[in-house]
């Protein structure tokens, strides 16, 4: 258990002017603003006693001595810490170092035992047996940095993960196992690197595959080329002799085709014709020329088969049409083309007569025909007629019966007239005697003296005596009206028996007018029955026509046949003229026959000759494929071994990044290796630190926390390799409900963690000695007073060094610690000398 | 105790492959010296001699 007595501090970071604080083994409380020196004073002992400070590190350190005050004309630190043991053993720690161009840097230690003076090396030795901690021990369990609190508070998952590993001391193997994790992360440039090379590798397979292939290809078609030439008898082994001497055959042949073709130019190419057979491409080249010079012999020897051929045809051609024309004229037995055209002006004259009469007899036949229908119509309509008349005679009588009919109505109508007239008088009279008996009547019967009722009797007889009158009127009415009906429906129908006479008489005289049409159009009396007399004036023209149109019939094929005989010799004369044309002679039909006959026989000759030549050149093909099939051969050769040659460079390509694709693996390899082996036992470490301060975390974060239902903390690390995430958790006592501390609790309780975290981690430290920078930065009042009675209680057991910038938290201290236990300074109004410094308690 | 062979020594035990010890080595020595970054560095100037040959 150590005992801070004094401390003396010079030209350290804030503080430059040396201040003496004398602490005398108590509790030291620094009060005072922020960037006043307060944590100067605590990294002044951190220093002092270890040599370095914690998050004092990065690049901007590396670049200036953050150790040594600024304003420090000396340009030296000192740090002197008067230390007692709990044995009371006394120890002097005097270290010291001047100005660097950084931060780090050792510096000179004097140290002194007990009156024993060690420096260098062996004081370094001493101090470090005397304090029994290293500096990860000293920033776990003796140093809760200002750093530590606030990552944990206002920090991000990560920042507070790295704390905890920071308060647990597996920070540096958590940092190493990160740092190796990063390095196999798939985009870390050992993968990339990996990637790169494989990617190499394979593409170099790939073209290694390719190349291989298509040497093996190249290899099967050279032996093909072998076995085909061996089987076209070439001694594969003296190729020079086959070349040379196929070339010579094939020049021989060409030579006598350019001459028998006459074709000069190809003469010039032929001379230069050689194979060097050491040249592959050399060999092509002639190989070209040669298979030219033979397309164009084949070319031009086609060319003037195909005249020939045709020179044959015409002649052919021209010798069957000749023969044939002289054959058709001898048939038709016409030769000579005056009398051909005489006959055909005599055949015409006749044609022209035979038409006239042709087109008379048609109009005729017209007429007939027309007049046949006429006749037919009136025959049809008289019929009717007649029909209609017989009807109504039939009914009613002719029309003397009618008349009479007629007149015997008349006299029944005049008899009812007169009927009617006398009842109409009857009715007069009897209205007249009921006026004189109404006027002349008795009102008493004379016999009984009784009124006598007339007036219902003479109504009764005259009602009586009208209804019969009117009813006898009313029949004589009717049966008048019957007759007048009668009279007018006969005179109707005699009216219609006239018009219907009428009608027939109309046609009458129209059957009399086609009598005289009839015989005007035949000249033939017109006798009865006249329709069969016009059907056989009828058929008799059409018999007529018939013989007529024979006759026209026999002309017209005896014209065509001049017309024929005409053109025949028409093309006879064009087929000669052509035949004189084409042999260069002229003549008479038979010279011109023979002629022809000798022409083609020689141009026959002419072609079987080319087909020969043809045939010839065609047949330089198979020398010229054998020696393609040479070239071929040497082509396919030159080609393996340059395949050979690139496979082997490809090979050395290959090994070569085969090797680096090994080593990269065997990187990767060890690097997870490292990081297995690393991580496991990082986290070995962590369950055993977690194992051991499960318990006292528990009670000191239950009594700073002072929730009366969340009264355990757990730390849950999560995620694989280097960094672990802790999950910082509050449990119940019955451990029923778990609860996020940083979705639940505000960062008061987080501040807790860190406190809690630490205080359990330095009750395990032998040093008996805690230093606090700013412990309350984010508590409230309530458990600003919590941490006073946990640090209070410390106090009784360890000397506890604070620094804080809390008014509120410093009184409250000041005021539950007695001055025995509790030594306090007061820092302010900081210059570059340093702060003022005042004992305040 | 130096920290580089206290790191050295709880990681080499943990090693599957004894041929790693001698990279653990340099990568502990560098990380103590300079940090994560130099260990970074140090692989970089590894994957250079194997790029290199």
């Amino acid at each position: 258990m150590l005992r801070l007595k004094n401390l003396e501090i010079a030209g350290f970071r804030g503080i430059n002017e040396g201040i003496k604080l004398n602490i005398d083994g108590k509790s030291l409380l620094l009060v005072g603003e922020n960037g006043v020196g307060k944590t100067s004073v605590l990294q002044a002992i951190e220093w002092g006693l270890l040599d370095e400070v914690a998050f004092l590190e990065g690049d901007e350190f590396k670049r200036e001595d953050a150790l040594v005050n600024l304003f420090n004309e000396d340009g030296i630190t000192s740090v002197k810490i008067a230390i007692k043991d709990e044995k009371g053993a006394g120890l002097e720690i005097v270290r010291e170092r001047k100005r660097l161009s950084k931060t780090k840097g050792r510096s000179s230690l004097t140290l002194n035992v007990n009156g024993e003076v060690y420096k260098a090396k062996s004081a370094e030795m001493k101090l470090t047996e005397f304090l029994k901690i290293s500096p990860e021990d000293y920033c776990t369990t003796v140093h809760l940095h200002q750093e530590v609190i606030r990552a944990l508070v206002e920090g991000d998952e990560k920042d507070r993960s790295r704390a905890i590993n920071r308060i647990l001391g597996i920070d540096l193997l958590s940092n190493f196992g990160e740092t190796i994790t990063k390095q196999l992360h798939s985009a870390s440039v050992v993968n990339r690197s990996l990637r790169a090379v494989q990617g190499i590798v394979e593409q170099l397979s790939i073209q290694r595959k390719t190349i291989n292939d298509t040497k093996v290809a190249e290899e099967r078609a050279l032996e093909s080329a072998k076995a085909r030439l061996i089987e076209k008898g070439v001694d594969a082994e003296k190729l020079d002799q086959a070349i040379n001497s196929l070339l010579s055959e094939t020049k021989q042949v060409m030579d006598e085709t350019v001459k028998e073709l006459a074709l000069d130019e190809l003469a010039s190419r032929l001379l230069g014709l050689e194979i060097p057979i050491e040249r592959v491409d050399k060999i092509e080249e002639t190989l070209d020329e040669i298979k030219d010079i033979k397309r164009e012999l084949a070319s031009v020897a086609l060319k003037l088969i195909r005249k020939a051929q045709n020179k044959v045809l015409e002649l052919d051609l021209l010798e069957k049409q000749h023969t044939s024309y002289l054959n058709q004229l001898t048939d038709l037995k016409l030769k000579d083309k005056a009398e051909i055209d005489n006959q055909m002006e005599t055949v015409n004259v006749q044609l022209t007569e035979l038409d006239k009469q042709l087109k008379r007899l048609r109009a005729k036949e017209g007429r007939l025909t027309d007049l046949k229908e006429d006749v037919y119509r009136v025959f049809n309509r008289i019929n009717e007629l007649s029909i209609e008349v017989q009807s109504i005679i039939k009914n009613y009588g002719d029309e003397n019966v009618i008349k009479q009919k007629q007149c015997m109505l008349i006299e029944q109508e005049d008899t009812l007239k007169q009927d009617l007239d006398r009842l109409g008088v009857y009715n007069n009279l009897l209205n007249l005697a009921i006026t004189y008996i109404e006027a002349a009547k008795e009102n008493v019967c004379p016999v009984c003296d009784r009124p006598i009722e007339y007036g219902n009797i003479l109504s009764s007889i005259q009602r009586k005596i009208s209804e019969e009158l009117i009813k006898h009127m009313e029949e004589l009415r009717q049966r008048l009206q019957k007759v007048k009906e009668d009279k007018e429906k006969l005179m109707e129908t005699l009216k219609e028996l006239k018009r219907l006479r009428k009608a027939l008489g109309e046609y009458e005289a129209k059957l009399d007018e086609a009598r005289k049409q009839f015989y005007e159009i035949t000249k033939i009396e017109p006798i009865e029955p006249l329709l069969s007399l016009i059907d056989s004036q009828i058929g008799e023209l059409r018999k007529n026509l018939d013989e007529y149109g024979q006759e026209i019939g026999e002309f017209n094929m005896r014209l065509n046949e001049l017309k024929r005989a005409r053109s025949i010799i028409e093309n006879l004369t064009s087929v000669e003229k052509k035949i004189s044309e084409a042999l260069g002679i002229s003549g008479s039909s038979a010279e011109l026959s023979e002629s022809l006959l000798k022409g083609a026989k020689s141009k026959k000759e002419e072609l079987e000759k080319l087909r020969l030549t043809y045939e010839r050149v065609e047949n330089l093909d198979e020398r010229i494929n054998m020696l393609e099939d040479i070239a071929t051969l040497f082509r396919r050769s030159a080609s393996v071994n340059a395949l050979s040659k690139s496979l082997e460079e490809i090979d050395q390509k290959l090994f070569i990044q085969q090797e680096k694709l090994q080593k990269l693996q065997e990187l990767v390899e060890a690097l997870t290796d490292i990081r297995d082996a690393t991580n496991s036992i990082k986290m070995e470490a962590l369950e055993d630190i977690l194992s051991i301060i499960r318990n006292d975390l528990n009670i000191v974060f239950s009594r700073l926390l002072g929730h009366p239902f969340f009264i355990k903390l757990q730390l849950i690390p999560e995620g694989e390799g280097g960094a672990h995430i802790y999950r910082i958790a509050a449990q119940s006592k019955d451990e029923a409900y778990t609860t996020y501390v940083r979705t639940r609790f505000s960062q008061t309780q987080r501040n807790l963690v860190a406190i809690s975290l630490f205080f359990a981690m330095a009750k395990r430290s032998p040093a008996g000695l805690v230093i606090l920078d700013d412990p309350s930065q984010s508590l409230d009042l309530e458990h600003k007073k919590s941490l006073i009675e946990v640090l209070q209680a410390l106090m009784n057991e360890i000397q506890v060094i604070m620094a804080t910038q809390d008014e509120i938290f410093a009184d409250q201290m000041l005021k539950s610690v007695p001055s025995e236990k509790l030594r306090a300074y007061k820092l302010s109004e900081w210059s570059e000398s340093g702060p003022v410094i005042k004992e305040i308690h | 105790m130096d920290g580089v062979s206290e790191l050295f020594e709880m990681i080499s035990v943990r090693l599957r492959q004894s041929r790693h010890l001698e990279l653990l080595k340099m990568l502990i020595d560098s990380f103590m010296e300079e940090g994560s970054g130099a260990v970074e560095a140090k692989i970089k100037e590894i994957l250079h001699e194997i790029e290199g040959e």
